[in-house]
């Protein structure tokens, strides 16, 4: 991929530069954002909106999730994939987290980066939009959010909505990654516990520990 | 018949075949795992468990054959293919027989919609059932007024229609499709292409006007020499048997030729996909003439649209339209009876045909000016791994939603250069094929979706 010569000083990128980005000549350093509607950015942000796919957690007969330990069957089971077509709504109920994908299929340059805001009148209600909110540089695909009722009343979203904001920075040179691997997401993807790097490690450390445990029997 | 040019080689018709079938075994194992995760029921995940290791030896063993055999001709390697995907019909067909489809990847979403627009041109007040089946085949059903129907029975014994009665929709439309092909986005261009055309046909009455006067004296002249020729057949009975199948193919004939001026190539590319998963090149059925008659009728078309003319942006289309003119002028079975009867009746009513169709897609056509304005600007996002949902317009900084053909005919353009940019994108070690397949699909069904609601946005005066 082509690298074009910026200066390396992270700084939010403004209404004007965001426009030549989302226009820029050259497809491999273009800001995409699909689809963009062009009322969607305002005041140095790209508004952008719920999508049609959700995970949603659902209550099992598995007792907890052992991050170090679960398998994807099991994590499968405790939550379910749910499609919604614009026009149909789903409920967020109090103190509930439903995963979902955004409308927008995003495509950074490896010379910018992303951060995600709740947009100010979802959380009003009590929505929060996301948790991981950094997106690096090379991202391609729909962002997924992490959506949260932290309020007393359930609240219908619909897809298409505008739940959240795309804040767009300069990337730092030190977060440009040399060989970028893309999953090209279209839609909200399960956790991945089972393919975390140290979880041997973390088995191992734990193993050892529960050896160690002084339980009151040692003291007899 | 061989194709030429560098980007060919890797990607020959057979080779893709191979790779599509493959996929198919792929996506079925996928799915299994998925509906089995939610599976209750010890005995469903025993066959659940043994569906997959069928598909997965099925795909191995397809692989074993293919490097036992290095020399074998294209024709032989479909053969092959053909073998492995019935084998997966079958087995396919054990499990969906069996289990309720309340997997959410086997309804797309974004198909739905585009079907919704296609057959509102024609039908207002509908409602559209997409149905992920246990059969390997492309259906439509349409129930027109139901509840008149049944409310006609039951006549004179019955109240007015309530408020909420009369709000239900005229037609009822369901459109079947292969659940283990749920995902194949670019063979769904047969249900938006050819099975929602049926129900225009039959709303709109396309092809039974062209079974004339004029036609009957021809097929009666058919009937006559045919039956000589069989010596033991009763001419009355052989033109009896050949009506049904005249009208049949008539009406699967229309909905091809309107179907691949509307799609273009991306049409063909899906015929050809299911008719040599089907193993029906050279079948003849009461329903349906053989897929090679079919594809010379829509060779010509595609020539009409102009796409048979070499251009440096459609190389690779012109190219693979030369290898399957050769292919199916290679050989050709001369269908019995009422077959040959019909065959040759539409044989010698073509030009009325095409006449037929023309003007019945005046307006609609997606010709070789169409696909060049559009289809090398999605082209350039789909190999970005983006997908090809809007065309941009950087000198007047616009852009305008994509139509479903051009996604379509960008997607057939990726799948015949063999998806190299996608592989190289997602750089996964294991299946990088098989990978790639699923994530095109991905992207292609994420534009379909995608460039459906920017229309909307668009149309939207706020």
């Amino acid at each position: 991929v082509k690298r074009e010569k910026v200066n390396y000083q992270s700084s939010i990128l403004g209404s004007k530069e965001l426009e030549e980005r989302l226009y820029h000549k050259d497809i491999e350093n273009r800001l995409i954002i699909s689809p963009l509607i062009s009322k969607d950015i305002r005041d140095g942000t790209i508004d952008i909106r719920l999508g049609t796919k959700f995970i949603m957690t659902q209550r099992t007969q598995i007792p907890y999730i052992d991050p170090i330990r679960s398998e994807s069957d099991e994590i499968m089971k405790s939550l379910q994939r749910v499609d919604l077509p614009i026009g149909s709504s789903i409920t967020i109920h109090p103190h509930m987290m439903i995963l979902a994908a955004t409308l927008e299929y995003i495509c950074l340059p490896l010379n910018l980066c992303a951060s995600v805001v709740t947009r100010s009148t979802y959380g009003r209600l009590g929505i929060l939009s996301a948790t991981a909110v950094h997106v690096h540089p090379g991202f391609r695909g729909c962002l997924t959010l992490e959506l949260v009722n932290f309020g007393d009343t359930a609240v219908l979203l619909y897809p298409g909505i505008r739940i959240a904001q795309l804040v767009i920075y300069n990337a730092g040179e030190s977060e440009i990654p040399e060989k970028p691997k893309y999953h090209l997401v279209t839609e909200p993807e399960f956790p991945k516990l089972w393919q975390e790097s140290d979880l041997e490690v973390l088995r191992n450390l734990e193993k050892r520990a529960s050896k160690l445990r002084i339980t009151p029997t040692t003291f007899l | 018949v061989k194709l030429t040019g560098s980007k060919s080689v890797n990607n020959n018709p057979s080779n893709r075949f191979i790779k599509e079938t493959l996929h198919k075994a792929h996506s079925f194992e996928t799915l299994l795992t998925r509906i089995k995760a939610r599976t209750p029921q010890h005995g469903t995940k025993s066959l659940l468990d043994t569906a997959k290791a069928v598909s997965s030896n099925i795909r191995t063993s397809l692989k074993i054959e293919l490097k036992a055999n290095k020399h074998l001709s294209d024709e032989q390697i479909f053969e092959l293919c053909t073998r492995r995907n019935l084998l997966l019909d079958s087995i396919h067909q054990t499990v969906f027989d069996v289990i309720q489809p309340t997997e959410y990847t086997l309804y797309p979403i974004g198909i739905i919609a585009a079907a919704e627009i296609l057959i509102k041109d024609f039908v207002q007040n509908f409602a559209l059932i997409l149905n992920p089946y246990s059969g390997n085949t492309y259906k439509i059903n349409a129930h027109p007024h139901l509840l008149d129907f049944y409310r006609d029975l039951l006549s004179p014994y019955i109240k007015r229609k309530s408020k909420e009665e009369n709000k239900l929709p005229d037609w009822i439309v369901i459109l079947s499709y292969p659940a283990v092909q749920s995902t194949n986005i670019l063979l769904h261009t047969i249900m938006v292409g050819h099975e929602v055309i049926h129900l225009k046909d039959y709303v709109s009455q396309i092809s039974s006007p062209l079974i004339t006067t004029g036609q009957v004296k021809i097929v009666k002249k058919n009937v006559r020499s045919e039956a000589k020729r069989l010596n033991d057949m009763e001419p009355a009975k052989l033109f009896q048997d050949t009506q049904p199948v005249l009208s049949s193919w008539l009406s699967e004939i229309i909905a091809d030729l309107i179907a691949i001026r509307t799609f273009g190539p991306a049409y063909l590319f899906s015929f050809l996909s299911l008719s040599i998963a089907l193993g029906v090149m050279d079948k003849y059925s009461d329903l349906h003439p053989s897929s090679r008659t079919r594809i010379i009728l829509m060779l010509d078309e595609l020539r009409n649209l102009g796409y048979m003319r070499p251009r440096k942006t459609t190389q690779r289309i012109t190219e693979e339209l030369k290898y399957w003119t050769n292919y199916t002028n290679s050989q050709t079975i001369r269908p019995n009876g009422a077959h040959y009867v019909a065959l040759n009746s539409i044989m010698r009513a073509r030009k009325r045909i095409k006449t037929k169709v023309r003007s019945a897609t005046t307006g609609l056509e997606y010709g070789i000016d169409d696909f060049q304005k559009e289809v090398p600007n999605l082209l350039k996002y789909l190999k970005n791994g983006v997908p090809p949902s809007e065309i941009v317009d950087i000198s007047f900084r616009s852009s305008k939603p994509a139509t479903l053909a051009g996604i379509l005919n960008a997607g057939v353009y990726l799948h015949l250069e063999g998806m190299k940019e996608i592989r190289e994108l997602l750089a996964v070690e294991k299946e990088p094929d098989m990978e790639a397949m699923t994530k095109f699909n991905e992207l292609l069904s994420r534009s379909i979706e995608i460039s459906i609601a920017l229309k909307e946005w668009q149309k939207s005066p706020s």
